[in-house]
């Protein structure tokens, strides 16, 4: 069942699943992500930054 | 569509209203008709308000894929005929044909519809399901028309004989079906889910959401169009989607049993 959330907003931009789930299974797993995706946009964040400090460092910009 | 038509489903809703005076949790009516194609070994044609689905199934003789040998397949093909919507044109499968069958395929797997192991014949040879689905007239909501037209000729669907390396199509026996799997579709638009949309509600959504289920368990569930939707959104459409698809598994079972 992949899921994509806006972490801002916590709204879902992307649900499909197949199998079989209960009603109880299904939301466990969306309020999940509402965590999950918050965890993964702070590592996307720091990643970008981290890529940006040391291009900065090379050119002697900070 | 033009213009005017937009504002007036966008304004009608305000008032919590539809254009053809349904709820919002409200099925456009529901006919089935199933045996009506002589040649194929399972059919249905289904009609959801003027939404218009035919299902044929063929069974053959095929090889068994290499990962599963024993088991028999299921090959489940949309086509959306260029007489359904001027939308709709000639050649290969668009984008919204291959989702409409991957869906319903996704579903019937999931419910475990078909007994896949039954339909083993001997080394190498398995009988392969061929579910294919026309559409014959578009005005929204293909996904519910499919599977009931799907399920519908699947429970109706014949098993042809297999002896001394020929087809025998004489007597059949019944394919067994060994689940009812329906689906609800929801079209977002400002912020209100509407149940079953109607062609012109589904040019207006910003976001639609199919929800497949037996009686007991989700089976699967699609995402698509594009949008957002709150989380509050999904679980109500989860929800719903238990509480009408137990109409639809009523007509259903009422189709199958005649």
């Amino acid at each position: 069942m992949p899921i994509a959330i806006s972490p801002r907003n916590n709204e879902i931009l992307l649900l499909q699943m197949d199998g079989n789930l209960t009603i109880e299974e299904a939301k466990k797993a969306i309020e999940m992500v509402k965590e999950a995706g918050k965890e993964i946009h702070k590592a996307q964040v720091r990643a970008v930054k981290e890529g940006y400090e040391k291009i900065l460092e090379k050119y002697g910009l900070i | 569509m033009n213009i005017n038509t937009k504002d007036y489903i966008l304004e009608l809703l305000e008032k919590g209203m539809r254009e053809d005076k349904r709820k919002i949790d409200e099925y456009r009516k529901i006919e089935i008709r199933s045996g009506i194609i002589e040649n194929a070994e399972g059919s249905a044609d289904v009609t959801l308000g003027d939404t218009r689905v035919l299902t044929g199934i063929k069974i053959d003789v095929g090889e068994p894929m290499p990962d599963k040998p024993d088991e028999g397949n299921l090959v489940t093909s949309a086509e959306l005929l260029p007489l359904a919507s001027t939308d709709y044109d000639v050649g290969p499968p668009s984008p919204e044909a291959i989702e409409l069958a991957r869906v319903v395929d996704r579903g019937i797997r999931s419910a475990e519809v078909i007994d896949f192991p039954s339909l083993f014949i001997e080394e190498g040879k398995v009988w392969n399901v061929f579910l294919d689905i026309y559409v014959l007239n578009y005005d929204g909501n293909l996904f519910d028309a499919s599977y009931l037209a799907s399920m519908t000729a699947l429970a109706k669907c014949k098993l042809p004989k297999y002896e001394d390396g020929k087809v025998i199509r004489e007597d059949m026996k019944k394919l067994k079906a060994n689940n009812i799997v329906t689906s609800c579709t929801f079209a977002k638009i400002g912020n209100t889910l509407l149940l079953d949309p109607s062609g012109d509600e589904e040019y207006v959504m910003s976001g639609r959401i199919t929800v497949a289920n037996d009686e007991k368990k989700i089976r699967a569930i699609q995402k698509g169009h594009g949008g957002s939707f709150l989380v509050s959104e999904i679980e109500y459409a989860l929800e719903k989607s238990f509480e009408k698809s137990k109409d639809l598994r009523n007509i259903l079972n009422k189709n199958i049993s005649e």
